[in-house]
């Protein structure tokens, strides 16, 4: 894993008023223990991997505690795990990214809404919306108006997220319901701090067995004909049970305002902008006093009729904050008001914009209209952007996330685009994942991404009338999520065709390297040493060739040149069929968290110690940077040109270099330039290594043109 | 009713740049003072390397003086109200300010390095943004800018950059953050503190200006000849042009011999002839740009060239400076070569070279050695071959390329004689920067100039000679935006001029496999 998180574990074990500081996530891994909650689950993804992380490294202490911790292998596992809280009074929480993990979980999430729960049952998700998502921009909620599963939505401060995990169990267990709560991606990494209570430890879990399983009870399955019971159950039962609770706990808040005429209603995740716009507009102070009375739901479905009216009334103007589209909110206040015969009038995405984050400016863009206020701040910020845009001249061109130094998925790329100047273009089904930044210059390669491990699937389609066959690029963490049941069965389930290529890295990179079950084992890293840890794991192999895959080669990523004939290979081979490359090559992240300690410890006892990097002769270099086209490698850089002749910038190695060897290769592979070499630079010399530098130094110094000393050469 | 309101900080970053780790000192820093503060940030996938940003605000009185009220704190930042911008690395900084984010209630404290984007690397000629467009905006949008190279004071204090920043912070004064909180901090955090201290003194220095001076690094300039011009390049040539011709000479001499750059003089002449008849200004654009791409050209890359230049001893030095090691550490230096059979072919007489070209066509293969191969120059044998190959470069007169280059050089240099005006002579005479790379990529130049050369500067496509300068600086950009033909042959359609053939691709059949 990416990050150790030991300090993040002792904070985890506080008790009772001791100050925790952190971040927000881990705020809610902690509320969960003081919530008393047997088992957790989930996904990794940002922003909400750190609390499964955590708690995977934290295994030592749950256990203590009796807390069952499981890392799933996609979000339909880690939500089909809450059924256990249908029959037990046990308490759990899963975690995910949304709204793309709350995709993947539905079928589960529907069948477990349907059912219910006696066992209080969480879900947190990272809601990936906004400025900085890595996803298509849709919200949760909508998942949990169609399964009638609760949501909250907190305001982003720690005490409060901390209440509201320990008030959704509760809320869970009064209503027989799971229920969401939704974090923001700021929201999960602000730092902050909350008094601690004592964790508790469950009463079902690990150290407290039970006896027996549950007993027989038709009611608690999703199955025909109780499902027609169970429907009735959400909107009888479970539905007003959980709107007394909302109400008899005050999870949302009122903030009174020195109006009577005007009110906002806003969902918690926004107080604070919101509190800052009306600061900005002269309707608040630093610390949340506003002219305006302010209703900030933390639970934002199920809406309390009785709540929204009671605000309402007498107000002739309310505003709901609503993020994103549709304004399920807000049409749901104005069917409760015109029920409840008020005539409040009610604004909302007629006067803030309907797609993308409810920032500061946004929301003060509309709080200025709904109250006619101060809009000096408004016109401040387009001002800047109008002062920015005038003194820049141009645009700034944008900066996107690449592949690490050393990534051993570039070379795949490279070897692709080399490979299509002989093919031709080819249809290319791109993946979730770090690989995914294959669709960035200078690679610009894929025609859609249609989830995580759905490439394959994605080209069933498209392979059938295409002349040249189709390429689907997976990862391993794609292909244990989902693409080995949905891409690789399916196609040969339908006797397809087509290549898919499987980044085997050994780690779902993209979210922080956690493990897969095709990680290498403990033995085979410390065997691997400082070469690759995946060439030898072959659990994707086997389970390949199990399923029925004929033609299936595994070529070493940084061997371009391989890679190159296997590609082709496999592109113009008669033989039909799924092919498939396993582009084998340990995430660098990884490797090298292994290997520098080691390498840095054995330099510091003095032992012998090799680095390798790569550089660029400048006097050969011509500036043309086609390496730079063939490989985007972040060491690998332009610099002003020594030679006053040459106006272009010259490539360049800096010192971040890892020595993959990539540019050397793709140097061969496209026969691109000499002005590549390796250097292997020798710490700590035997007397070996002295004595052969001084005879090399002596011999080459007999052949060496004049005009330096031949001693720095060897 | 607005009064008492946050500080605001926004930082930017890189990823690995050690942001996550600052934003905690400064969270800390704040905590000492006992300041309500609160720090947020989108690391996600900007880690790999993207850019992030972290957003800190505090409040500038003490938690014990607010009577149990808390202020109420953002996660992102509004254009307009931010009151300090940190940022690591320059363009980022000129993204910040496009975002607004800078205004003259901001102090921006920024590093003036660079780290190219993707985008701008993979330029086949020039594609960095203007740095100075940058610097300018920062200064201009801000009310106050401390700006220096950051990476330098990193480097020289053996840290992360994180470390020089954070002492940039503190020693700027524009936040309640106090010096001796700021280094406890850092000693709180452990690893690397000393490191980590010594980066944060410098940058603290450096913001309170009692180091260095508040200005980024200037573009190195080249550096003179390493001989003085000679005698007929002082008397011959006016005074703007002389380093470059100076250093033309030189390069000749040193890729073949004297009769080599009496050659390039006297292909010169002409040019500066007509430069002056057509009052080439002060600066003599035309010759200077035709000394500069001749002299190049001329001494163009062949293998005899390469293995020349990769033997000189001063390169070891240069491998060494680098790679950041003395001379202490012995070192193995492997090129990677991979010889073709037109480089060879290039070396020899044309008769021969026709031969070896024609075997290679039958072969339907580029480069002799599939895998190509791998000389160890600093080992005596590889060496020693390389010095062998450089030999060669002696009958370089007799090669099939030779020819070839000299005749085209002679094309390129009669239009620039030909061009009737100071700017389509000074055009014609910069789309000699086409011609560069090796292989694929040098064939791939050569050609788009040979495209450009036959169509809008030989031919009578465009009449007007202004205009045909229009068309020429069109067409090269073009060129030298994008590896694939399609920019190039979009500046040359208004032309008349038809896009090249698709270059063409075997087609593979593969029949459904039969249905179950």
């Amino acid at each position: 894993m990416e990050r150790s998180f030991a300090t993040e574990i002792e904070s985890l074990k506080l008790g009772e008023g001791a100050t925790f500081r952190g971040e927000g996530i881990l705020a809610v891994t902690k509320a969960l223990l003081q919530s008393g909650v047997s088992y957790v689950g989930g996904y990794q993804g940002a922003p909400v991997s750190h609390l499964l992380d955590v708690m995977v490294q934290a295994r030592d202490y749950l256990d203590t505690l009796g807390v069952h911790v499981e890392s799933c292998t996609n979000e339909a596992s880690a939500c089909a795990m809450l059924a256990a809280s249908i029959n037990y009074p046990a308490r759990g929480a899963v975690t995910w990214k949304s709204i793309v993990g709350t995709n993947v979980a539905a079928d589960a999430l529907s069948n477990l809404a349907s059912a219910g729960v006696v066992g209080g049952a969480l879900i947190v998700v990272g809601e990936d919306y906004g400025e900085g998502a890595s996803v298509i921009q849709e919200r949760t909620h909508a998942y949990a108006m169609k399964s009638s599963v609760w949501l909250a939505d907190p305001r982003p401060n720690l005490p409060t997220i901390v209440r509201t995990v320990e008030s959704a169990f509760e809320l869970s267990e009064a209503s027989n319901t799971p229920v969401i709560m939704e974090l923001r991606i700021r929201a999960c990494h602000v730092q902050g701090e909350f008094v601690a209570r004592a964790n508790r430890a469950p009463a079902v879990s690990t150290r407290a067995p039970l006896a027996e399983p549950a007993a027989f009870l038709y009611d608690r399955l999703s199955h025909p004909p109780v499902t027609f019971k169970q429907e009735k159950l959400k909107g009888e039962v479970r539905m007003p049970a959980a709107r007394r609770f909302i109400v008899e706990r005050a999870l949302n808040e009122l903030f009174a305002g020195t109006r009577a005429d005007a009110g906002i209603i806003v969902q918690g995740g926004l107080y604070n902008n919101l509190v800052r716009a009306l600061q900005l507009a002269g309707k608040a102070d630093a610390f949340g006093a506003s002219e305006v009375p302010i209703l900030c739901l933390n639970v934002v479905y199920p809406l309390v009729p009785d709540e929204i009216a009671g605000f309402c009334a007498g107000k002739a103007r309310v505003l709901v904050v609503e993020e994103g589209q549709p304004e399920y909110i807000e049409q749901e206040i104005a069917t409760l008001l015109r029920r409840a015969d008020l005539d409040t009038r009610l604004f909302g995405k007629d006067l803030l914009q309907s797609a993308g984050e409810y920032s500061t400016e946004a929301i003060l863009s509309g709080v200025v209209k709904f109250l006619d206020a101060d809009a000096t701040a408004l016109a401040g910020a387009q001002a800047a952007r109008d002062a920015g845009a005038r003194l820049l001249g141009g645009a700034v061109p944008p900066r996107p996330p690449t592949f690490c130094v050393g990534c051993p998925e570039r070379p795949v790329f490279s070897a692709m685009k080399l490979v299509q100047q002989d093919v031709g273009r080819l249809h290319v089904g791109a993946d979730i994942g770090c690989h995914a930044f294959g669709t960035f210059e200078p690679f610009s390669q894929g025609n859609s991404i249609l989830g995580y491990g759905m490439s394959l699937a994605s080209i069933a389609g498209v392979t059938p009338f295409q002349q040249r066959r189709s390429v689907a690029i997976m990862g391993d963490g794609g292909f244990w999520h989902n693409g080995l049941l949905s891409g690789v069965s399916s196609n040969l389930f339908n006797k397809g065709d087509g290549l898919l290529v499987i980044m085997k890295n050994g780690y779902t990179s993209a979210t922080g390297t956690q493990e897969l079950i095709s990680s290498p084992e403990e033995a085979l890293k410390r065997m691997a040493g400082a070469g690759s840890a995946t060439g030898t794991q072959m659990t994707i192999e086997d389970t390949l060739k199990g399923a029925g895959v004929k033609w299936l080669r595994t070529v070493h990523n940084y061997r371009v040149g391989d890679m190159m004939k296997t590609l082709k290979e496999a592109l113009t081979t008669a033989e039909r069929g799924l092919k498939v490359i396993i582009a084998e090559g340990e995430c660098q992240l990884e490797r090298q968290r292994r290997i520098r300690p080691i390498n840095a410890a054995r330099q510091a006892r003095g032992e012998r110690v090799v680095r390798v990097r790569y550089g660029v002769d400048e006097s050969v270099c011509s500036g043309d940077h086609s390496c730079i086209r063939l490989s985007g490698c972040p060491s690998l850089t332009i610099k002003d040109p020594t030679d006053p002749l040459k106006v272009d910038p010259v490539a360049h190695v800096n010192n971040n270099c890892v020595g993959c060897g990539l540019c050397g290769e793709v140097a061969h592979a496209a026969t691109l330039c000499p002005s590549f070499h390796r250097t292997e630079i020798v710490f700590n010399p035997t007397a070996w290594d002295r004595l052969v530098r001084r005879v090399r130094a002596f011999f080459i110094g007999l052949v060496a043109p004049r005009g330096g000393s031949a001693k720095g050469a060897p | 009713m607005t009064g008492e309101r946050c500080l605001t900080l926004v930082i930017g970053a890189l990823g690995g740049e050690g942001g996550g780790v600052l934003a905690d000192w400064i969270v800390a820093t704040a905590h000492a003072a006992g300041l309500p503060v609160q720090a947020t940030s989108i690391p996600g996938v900007a880690q790999r390397t993207g850019a992030t940003t972290y957003y800190i605000e505090l409040f500038p009185v003490r938690r014990d003086a607010l009577g149990g009220r808390a202020p109420v704190m953002c996660l992102s930042p509004t254009p307009g109200q931010v009151d300090v911008l940190l940022y690591s690395e320059l363009v980022e900084t000129a993204r910040a300010v496009q975002l607004g984010l800078v205004t003259q209630r901001t102090t921006v404290i920024a590093s003036t390095h660079r780290v190219y984007l993707t985008a701008e690397k993979m330029h086949l000629g020039d594609g960095r943004f203007d740095a100075d467009r940058a610097l300018a905006a920062a200064r201009g949008a801000a009310g106050r800018a401390i700006l220096f190279d950051m990476e330098a004071e990193t480097a020289a204090a053996g840290t992360v950059i994180s470390a020089v920043m954070f002492g940039a912070l503190v020693g700027a004064g524009a936040l309640p953050l106090a010096r001796a909180d700021a280094e406890a901090a850092i000693r709180a955090g452990g690893r690397g503190t000393e490191a980590s201290l010594r980066g944060f003194a410098a940058g603290h220095a450096r913001a309170r200006g009692e180091t260095g001076a508040d200005l980024p690094a200037a573009r190195a300039q080249p550096a003179p000849p390493a001989v003085p011009p000679a005698a007929r390049v002082a008397a011959a040539f006016p005074e703007s042009v002389r380093d470059v011709v100076a250093l033309g000479v030189e390069r000749c001499v040193d890729f073949l011999d004297d009769a080599y750059a009496a050659l390039y003089l006297d292909r010169l002449a002409p040019v500066l002839a007509a430069d002056r008849a057509g009052g080439g200004g002060p600066m003599y654009m035309t010759t200077r740009e035709t000394a500069r791409f001749l002299a190049l050209w001329m001494c163009y890359e062949d293998v005899a060239r390469v293995a020349d230049l990769k033997t000189r001893p001063q390169r070891f030095a240069t491998i060494r400076r680098d790679a950041g090691i003395g001379d202490d550490e012995p070192i193995r230096v492997i090129e990677f070569f991979k010889p073709g059979y037109d480089e060879i072919a290039d070396l020899l007489p044309e008769p021969l070279a026709r031969r070896v070209r024609a075997f290679a066509r039958r072969r339907g293969r580029a480069a002799i050695f599939e895998r190509g191969i791998h000389v160890q120059s600093t080992a005596f044998f590889g060496y020693l071959q390389l010095r062998l190959l450089a030999a060669l470069g002696r009958w370089r007169r007799r090669s099939s390329r030779y020819a070839t280059e000299q005749q085209q050089i002679e094309r390129w240099l009669a239009a620039i004689a030909a061009a009737g005006t100071p700017a389509l002579a000074t055009e014609i005479a910069l789309t000699g920067r086409l011609i560069k790379g090796y292989s694929d990529t040098h064939a791939r130049g050569k050609e788009n100039f040979l495209r450009i050369l036959g169509t809008v500067i030989e031919g009578d496509l465009v009449a007007d000679a202004a205009e045909r300068a229009i068309a020429v600086r069109r067409a090269r950009e073009a060129a030298l935006a994008a590896a694939e033909p399609g920019p190039l042959d979009a500046a040359l359609a208004p032309y008349g001029v038809a896009p090249r053939a698709p270059k063409a691709v075997p087609i593979t059949f593969h029949p459904r496999a039969a249905r179950r």
